[in-house]
């Protein structure tokens, strides 16, 4: 795949916010990458074939980047609107419409068990094995307490056996 | 080898960053290099890492031109190195456990 065709894969796949400073990054990298095949002996075409490929799949990574992208929409999403409650506060008395519809069906980031994870399970080994994936839902399907960042899982166990799809919620885990 | 890699990605960068500054490139090949090769994880990986780490305050980042052509640096910070230090020491006493039972 060409360096182009991959972006603009890579492009349709990602949310709007923090989308230029991922594909600018993956471009220049992609480049050296290519660069680097080049100085290999590798023609043009074999050069960003190979690059891409060495990138790993563009729905995998779509998939992984999108999920970390996810999180840093909501938390501007959420910044936005205290700041606009201590405006208003500060000016004049004014109300905050939320479109709950949008709201809903929001893509919201969560941790998927990927097979049977027997209870007791260290977060470690969790990890390790890679007993479960990241994905986005919509915000009406997330679990209360779902969990979105790995790194909840160091150090606690899984309290309950938990089954492949199964969303990662805190309750799921011993403290 | 590369499957099991997948849960460690952030340990690795942060110790890749501890030898200084470095694009997500540069990062990939670090590890590539200091593993002779074992670790050879599709480099696309390191970006949902980096902003990860980014996110908690790990590493922080900025365009700089380097080589003649703009790319994103990161550095880690002081809450990174702590947590590079915190995470070595739960590997040591991982390792050193399973190779009590296994060895």
């Amino acid at each position: 795949m060409t360096i182009d065709a991959y972006l603009a894969e890579l492009e349709r796949s990602l949310p709007r916010v923090g989308r230029n400073r991922a594909l600018r990054e993956a471009r220049e990298h992609l480049r050296d990458a290519a660069a680097r095949h080049r100085e290999a002996g590798a023609s043009d075409h074999d050069a960003e074939a190979a690059a891409t490929n060495d990138f790993g799949p563009v729905d995998e990574v779509a998939l992984r980047l999108s999920a970390e992208l996810a999180v840093r929409q909501t938390r501007i999403a959420s910044a936005a609107a205290v700041g606009v409650s201590v405006a208003a506060a500060v000016i004049i008395a004014t109300v905050v419409y939320v479109d709950a519809e949008e709201s809903r069906s929001a893509p919201t980031p969560v941790l998927i068990a990927t097979r049977t994870i027997e209870a007791g399970t260290p977060g470690m080994i969790l990890a390790g094995r890679e007993m479960y994936a990241p994905t986005t839902l919509p915000k009406s399907e997330v679990l209360d307490g779902a969990i979105s960042d790995p790194s909840f899982l160091r150090g606690r166990t899984t309290a309950i056996e938990l089954l492949p799809g199964q969303q990662l919620t805190v309750a799921d885990f011993h403290p | 080898m590369n499957d099991r890699l997948r849960g460690h990605v952030d340990v690795l960068l942060l110790s890749a960053l501890q030898a200084g500054p470095a694009h997500g490139y540069r990062l990939a090949e670090i590890v590539r290099e200091r593993s002779g090769g074992s670790f050879d994880l599709p480099e696309g990986t390191v970006y949902p890492s980096l902003y990860r780490l980014e996110r908690r305050r790990f590493v922080a980042s900025r365009w700089m031109t380097v080589d003649g052509r703009r790319r994103r640096v990161y550095r880690l910070t002081a809450g990174g190195t702590a947590e590079l230090e915190r995470q070595r020491s739960e590997w040591r006493e991982f390792t050193r456990a399973m190779e009590a039972v296994v060895t």
